[in-house]
């Protein structure tokens, strides 16, 4: 059943031009970050940014990046999941079949994780041609994409989340970027304004971005795994809550 | 397997705020029944079907399909239950044969099942020849018959269907009807309408909702016999003086229409075979002798217009 609306989810970003627009701005953007990288190593190989040789320097980059770049792509992707279905009414077809709330948003989200799986076939490609002319470290590349993975699928669930906050699309997509940079970002800014330092560390700890860091240099925590587990599943649980209150007020 | 209860309401209320959409409506009914739905715009019909279908849920009150409480057993309840919405739920990008597929898998049809039930759902909704078409490309009155397909294609023991005849040609009308009726042998059916016509053809029993509670509900029978009336029309091409027809047993008064045409107000006893032996004995030359029934529409109206609204009229005529 989950896996039924997963693939309908999947199938209709595959048949969506924006889905397809932003593919392709990805690829454009990837290869531009890619090349500059390459460049930037092959000029002066030991001033590198990580300073862990080229997969350090240029693959885990590339996944650091695209990571950001996601939280545009993931409310724009997700921004439809629940929206589209309250606008066209089609809410109604899901919600009289003999179907839990938790099936359905599993299923959307499942549907999203698995786009998400294929778009970032584009940097795993492109990375990898860097085969052609040196080794990978395959322990900090396989760890970076996890942590790419792990951030993606976060910025999913949001955007699923904040998707069914509204249904109107656009307001679904800002929302779910306000929600994402907050959590990206703006916690650990406001951490970092704060005098207490207790207070400081623990705003600090909440942040995407200091959860995410570690993998992309080549650690990969059992705390960091968690917390992201954690932060997805609150968002399902979060969206499965505001669809069943949405038979209520509506 | 008859006269088992399908559907059971108890005690509904929903309120939106403030506003009472709905007070205390209470409907039970059984397998092979169909159940007409009737209101004026915003009487609550659909905030009924609505929470019938589990897609809002009651301020207070219970419902129970096919003796599942909708509320704490929400799957086995909604697996007996084929709903059409206002707005039929249509995936305007893909196929009649992918939408359907997708919506039998959303109904927990098993694998091998599906295409069998998506070809018999397509053959009585009349979409075989559209099967591969985009459903965005489709008229209205397709689309419509697409949303119904959908809400029979796991053969629910319920449907509940929400003004199913909207923006369908004469044609297709009388289709659709002949499928309710169809579905009405085994099913129970809720067919929510405002044209009443379609309520006299399909439905067994009726209920009128007004202002969010029940104003009337009866069998069709029932209602019909709130049509007959005591009037009689009748034309003669050759008539006599008007006391000459008022002098007949059951006349108890008579309106001159045109020359020769009168309308009878008769008692019981009024005999339409000894008038018209009359009419033919006197050479009256008897051309119409027509019962005047009164319409669906009249009751309907008498029904849902409150007293206000009629006193309103009244003293109009009154004034004018």
């Amino acid at each position: 059943m989950i896996f039924s609306i997963a693939l309908r989810e999947f199938r209709n970003l595959l048949n969506s031009l924006l889905a397809w627009v932003i593919m392709s701005g990805i690829s454009v953007i990837i290869f531009l970050i890619f090349v500059t990288l390459v460049k930037a190593y092959m000029e002066n190989p030991n001033n590198s940014l990580g300073g862990q040789g080229v997969t350090g320097t240029i693959a885990s980059t590339v996944f650091y990046f695209y990571s950001y770049l996601f939280i545009l792509i993931a409310p724009m992707l997700s921004m439809r999941s629940f929206s589209g279905e309250f606008k066209n009414k089609t809410s109604q077809l899901l919600f009289s079949a003999p179907i839990s709330m938790t099936e359905i948003v599993l299923g959307k989200c499942l549907g999203l994780y698995l786009f998400t799986l294929l778009t970032s076939l584009i940097p795993i490609f492109i990375t990898l041609s860097l085969l052609l002319g040196s080794d990978l470290d395959s322990g900090l590349y396989l760890s970076s994409l996890l942590g790419f993975i792990l951030v993606s699928f976060t910025f999913m669930t949001i955007g699923v989340f904040a998707s069914s906050l509204t249904e109107h699309i656009g307001l679904a997509a800002l929302g779910g970027i306000g929600i994402i940079l907050s959590l990206f970002w703006l916690v650990e800014l406001v951490g970092s304004l704060v005098k207490l330092e207790s207070l400081q560390s623990a705003l600090q700890y909440l942040s995407i971005s200091e959860h995410a860091a570690a993998f992309y240099n080549g650690q990969i925590n059992g705390t960091d795994l968690i917390y992201f587990i954690l932060i997805i599943s609150s968002f399902i649980v979060l969206t499965i809550r505001r669809l069943d209150s949405y038979r209520m007020q509506h | 397997m008859s006269g088992e209860t399908l559907i059971q309401v108890e005690h509904l209320y929903r309120d939106y705020g403030n506003l009472h959409a709905l007070t205390d409506i209470n409907l039970t009914l059984k397998r092979g029944e169909v159940l007409g739905f009737l209101g004026p715009n915003g009487a609550g019909k659909s905030t009924t079907m609505q929470i019938i279908s589990g897609n809002l849920a009651p301020t207070s009150g219970r419902v129970s399909i096919n003796g599942f409480d909708i509320l704490d057993k929400p799957r086995q309840a909604k697996a007996a239950l084929g709903f059409l919405p206002e707005q039929p739920p249509l995936y305007h990008e893909l196929t009649v044969n992918e939408y359907l597929e997708y919506c039998a898998q959303l109904n927990r049809i098993a694998k091998p099942y599906i295409n069998d039930t998506v070809k018999k759902a397509c053959e009585r909704c009349g979409l075989v020849d559209v099967r591969k078409r985009l459903i965005g490309n489709l008229s209205k009155g397709y689309q419509q018959r697409v949303g119904i397909a959908q809400a029979i294609i796991h053969n629910p023991e319920v449907v509940i269907l929400d003004e199913p005849t909207v923006g369908l040609d004469p044609i297709q009308i009388i289709e659709i009807r002949d499928l309710i009726r169809e579905l009405g042998n085994d099913h129970s059916v809720i067919l929510s309408t405002h044209i009443l016509p379609e309520v006299q053809s399909t439905c067994d029993r009726v209920m009128i909702i007004n202002q969010g509670s029940i104003a009337l509900e009866d069998t069709l029978a029932g209602l019909e016999s709130r049509l007959e009336s005591n009037l009689v029309t009748v034309s003669l091409t050759n008539p006599p003086n008007v006391d000459a027809i008022t002098a007949l047993t059951g006349i108890d008064k008579l309106e001159q229409i045109s020359s020769n045409q009168f309308q009878l107000c008769t008692s019981d006893e009024f005999d339409p075979a000894e008038f018209s032996r009359t009419a033919v004995n006197n050479n009256w030359q008897l051309t119409e002798l027509a019962p005047k029934t009164n319409s669906l529409e009249q009751v309907f109206i008498d029904i849902t217009c409150n007293d206000n609204h009629l006193s309103k009229t009244q003293t109009e005529v009154a004034t004018s």
